[in-house]
């Protein structure tokens, strides 16, 4: 049941990241810290670490699922939301929407939605369909193109500091508060249908023809399933930017905790324990210099990313 | 009467891939589908299985319009093997051959007693019970052709399509798959895509000449294994002898 | 024989008219390059700087000690990416290579950085020596994570993974010393913003020297080029080609880097276009080609990032990505699609 040993993981980085801090709390003041409320002693950890940790449980949580979600359809393990340039169409459609006064929820969406439809169009071979390799690829293309958008809007918009700038491009917890938890709460309506989609995501990975055989509406459960996992990613970076690698690393690592099988709610733990792990970091390492959580996300998951590269061209997959 | 199919017609962008193909298969046995590469083998027998829609024309499977059944529904009366499934890394045996069990389970429930009775005897059936826990990476070809078979066979249903099976397979290893298809065959109709005329013929009880999208021949092997419906399904001459004691026919393409 | 020869000194009279008519184009973006900006001046402030600077008129002092070596490493930044650009391609015999996509320039900067961290502030030599290092082991890293293959898709993505790994490094470095805070972005996409005379006269032989064996080995790299057993059969000695060909990638690429940061794109558009002008006429007339379009491009875009959003400026890098990462995608779906 290495399932459990996953949740206890997550439990315990979650614990230890609500003890983290400028001033360290040992066991049994965090403890009392966390039972006497938000008024009593424990309003330090009530007021700003609970929420903080709950914004980085909950985004965890949504990009890994849709990482792990885009990877089992398109069937490969590089075509996750941060490197096909999705969660980076979301940033730049946040950034948009939050300059002009819209919702930046709002824009995420349709920033997650066009870079799809964009991608669609960009990797279809006119009689091979979809062609993953193509798509990996152009979502790097459209990666950097929506990131330097992202930072010319930013910069145009005249009170461009780095920090904004910072935030947005690699993600950050910095800042996040009640409002931003009690936010993120909406996501958890958006997973509950990629959670029960294990099944489904098992049998796709048998190929089109045999899914459709045993009897699933292989293109309907796919454009759903896409959808969902597209607005997922879209909202978590709507609440903390494109936190990068998280998404990527996820699956393939939840795969081993789930036996080989593509499981949405293990890739999403993975997601909350990693990005729980990568916000301790942050806030411990230097505390003072206030760096954006994604920096250690990319740390961490970067070494990943070429793993994955070396082994995807060992087998001649890409 | 598993399968009654009428003026199938089905079209991929500009050419006709099926031209009126109608049709009627026998409930028990091998039904053999032939003809040259390209000529919609693989398009008929996803027509068959239901996964692809015909432009026009109707698939009657044992009194029903396929079209008209529920995906689910339709899983668990005919199964098929396409040549294009994957294999998931790391999988067993015995995950694989479950797999099959997809049409019967209800949604957010384990699988029941029955279905692993299924899988049990899926497993048996191709004889890879002591291989049930290894990884199928693990397996030789045929054995893993053999798993993919059980996956087919856990599913449950009477009608079993399979797009060249025999591919890939030494010569032993095809004979004694052919031995297994057979077996099935007894109480089920089993519909296949085969290259090698020789097994054609021998495995055989109808067979289906396709060139080009249209039925050329359809019948008994020693009807439509005989000269001039082989002429006009590969466009060559073919030698046509048969077999001393059961009669069963052996084409050879002369000039070989 | 004779109607052969002739035809040969008419490309190569069409080569030079090109060439000329290119560096005219040179010229016109270096004077646009001084005159726009922020502020925006008459061309004729050049004629009279040229007759007598006059330290005193702050117009004169900022095109002089502002935007003078500014332009002129945009010159040799577009320049030396070009062929760095052109020559990975040509050895890779992969349309798709760059230096900024492949992850040299990353390499560079990431060297480069790390030599700040741990020495402090570096002499502009020292800057060159980490950054040829850095783009050099960057270069054979990638080469060695793409592994053998045919397949045209792989040294891009090999390229960014280990440019993603470099930059992760690179920003925390440099977001960790607060005094660097403010040349994180020019170590993230790279910028022009902080050129100086000073470094520009210590790195731009390096460059030179990189294009100048680009130049020398063009003919036998294009000879490699049909594949490295006719090569051999052809006279050419593949291993001594290859590290002269990465010497001259590691010299450009180097160089650039320091002054500019990790911009990348520049190796991508501007070789492609130079291809189309040369027409097939060589390798060499293709690099020589290459050279002009660089420093246009570069100039070009360097002058749009100080006049978009005035009066804060565009760092290089952004614009050629608005630019360059649309070419790459539509380049892409043409080897997609079997054009190339």
């Amino acid at each position: 049941m290495r399932i459990w040993l996953l949740v206890l993981i997550t439990l315990a980085l979650t614990l230890l990241a609500l003890a983290a801090g400028r001033n360290w709390l040992d066991p049994v003041s965090l403890m009392q810290g966390l039972m006497s409320g938000p008024d009593g002693a424990g309003r330090m950890i009530w007021a700003l670490r609970l929420p903080r940790v709950i914004v980085g449980l909950v985004a965890g949580l949504g990009f890994g699922m849709a990482g792990a979600v885009f990877q089992s359809l398109l069937r490969n393990p590089l075509a996750s939301p941060d490197v096909i340039g999705l969660t980076q169409c979301a940033a730049f459609g946040a950034v948009a929407a939050l300059l002009s006064g819209a919702p930046p929820m709002l824009g995420a969406w349709t920033g997650g939605l066009l870079a799809i439809l964009l991608l669609g169009w960009l990797a279809s071979h006119p009689r091979e369909g979809l062609a993953p390799r193509a798509l990996v690829l152009q979502g790097l293309g459209l990666a950097i193109l929506a990131s330097a958008a992202t930072e010319a809007l930013i910069l145009r918009a005249g009170d461009g500091n780095a920090s904004m700038a910072m935030a947005w491009l690699s993600g950050t917890l910095n800042g996040a508060g009640w409002p931003e938890a009690r936010r993120a709460l909406w996501l958890l309506p958006l997973m509950l249908p990629l959670i029960a989609a294990l099944r489904v995501l098992d049998r796709l990975e048998l190929g089109d023809d045999m899914a459709r055989a045993l009897g699933l509406r292989v293109g309907l459960l796919r454009a759903a399933l896409g959808l969902n996992a597209a607005l997922l990613a879209a909202v978590a970076v709507a609440l903390c930017g494109p936190l990068g690698f998280v998404a990527l690393a996820a699956g393939p690592v939840a795969r081993w905790f789930s036996g080989g099988r593509p499981d949405p709610l293990a890739a999403g733990l993975v997601g909350a324990a990693f990005v729980t792990f990568a916000d301790l970091l942050a806030r411990s390492i230097a505390p003072a210099a206030l760096l954006p959580t994604g920096l250690y996300t990319a740390l961490i998951g970067a070494p990943l990313l070429i793993f994955v590269v070396r082994q995807q061209a060992r087998r001649d997959t890409i | 009467m598993p399968f009654d199919v009428q003026d199938l017609t089905l079209r991929l962008g500009d050419t006709t891939v099926l031209n009126g193909i109608s049709c009627r298969l026998p409930t028990r046995g091998i039904t053999g589908i032939i003809g040259e590469n390209g000529c919609g083998k693989t398009t008929l027998l996803r027509c068959l299985a239901g996964v692809l829609r015909p432009a026009s024309g109707r698939v009657q499977h044992a009194g029903s319009d396929i079209a008209a059944l529920s995906p689910k529904a339709r899983a668990r009366r005919i199964a098929m093997l396409p040549q294009s499934a994957l294999a998931p890394a790391g999988l067993t045996v015995r995950q694989l051959v479950a797999r099959g069990r997809t049409p019967w389970l209800r949604p957010f429930q384990p699988m029941s007693r029955a279905d692993h009775a299924a899988v049990a005897r899926a497993l048996s059936d191709v004889g890879l019970n002591d291989l049930a826990a290894r990884p199928l990476d693990s397996l030789s070809g045929g054995q893993r052709q053999r798993a993919w078979i059980a996956l087919v066979l856990a599913q449950d249903t009477d009608t079993v399509l399979l797009d060249e099976p025999l591919n890939f397979l030494d010569l032993p290893h095809q004979t004694e798959l052919v031995h297994l298809l057979r077996r099935l065959a007894t109480d089920r109709s089993v519909v296949m895509i085969l290259h090698d005329l020789t097994i054609a013929a021998r495995i055989c009880d109808h067979v289906l000449a396709l060139k080009a999208g249209r039925l050329v021949a359809s019948g008994p092997p020693a009807e439509v294994l005989t000269a001039a419906p082989l002429r006009a399904t590969f466009g060559i001459e073919f030698d046509c002898l048969s077999l001393p004691g059961s009669g069963k026919p052996v084409v050879l393409p002369q000039g070989l | 024989m004779q109607a052969q020869s002739s035809i040969l000194a008419d490309t190569t009279v069409a080569i030079a008219q090109r060439l000329g008519a290119f560096w005219l184009l040179v010229l016109l973006a270096f004077v646009a390059a001084l005159c726009l900006g922020a502020q925006d001046y008459a061309p004729r402030l050049l004629w009279q700087i040229l007759r007598g600077y006059d330290v005193s008129n702050p117009a004169q002092a900022i095109v002089v000690e502002m935007r003078l070596p500014r332009a002129l490493a945009a010159i040799v930044v577009g320049a030396a990416l070009a062929v760095a650009g052109l020559m990975m391609q040509s050895l890779a015999r992969n349309p798709l290579a760059d230096p900024g996509l492949t992850g040299v320039n990353a390499g560079a900067a990431l060297a480069v950085v790390a030599g700040l961290w741990l020495t402090g502030p570096l002499s502009a030599g020292g800057t060159a020596a980490l950054a040829l290092t850095g783009a050099g082991a960057a270069a054979l890293v990638v080469r060695a994570l793409a592994g053998q293959g045919d397949s045209t898709l792989r040294l891009p993505l090999a390229g960014a993974a280990f440019a993603s790994l470099c930059m992760a490094v690179v920003a925390f470095v440099v977001l960790l010393n607060p005094e660097a805070r403010n040349i994180y972005r020019f170590w993230m996409v790279g910028s022009l913003a902080i050129a100086s005379g000073d470094g520009l006269i210590r790195l731009a032989p390096v460059a030179l020297l990189g294009i100048a064996i680009a130049v020398m080995v063009a003919r036998q790299v294009e000879t490699l080029m049909l594949g490295d057993e006719l090569g051999a059969a052809l006279g050419v000695n593949a291993g001594r080609v290859m590290s002269l060909g990465l010497g001259a990638i590691t010299c450009c690429a180097g160089a650039a880097v320091a002054i500019a940061g990790p911009v990348g794109f520049i190796g991508l558009i501007a070789p492609h276009i130079a291809r189309r002008v040369a027409a097939g006429s060589g390798l060499t007339a293709t690099v020589l080609l290459a050279c002009p379009l660089g420093a246009i491009i570069t100039l070009l875009a360097d002058t749009a990032g100080r006049r978009l959003v005035r009066p804060a400026e565009m760092p290089l890098g952004i614009v050629l990505a608005m630019v360059g990462a649309p070419m790459f995608m539509w380049l892409v779906r043409r080897i997609l699609r079997g054009a190339a």
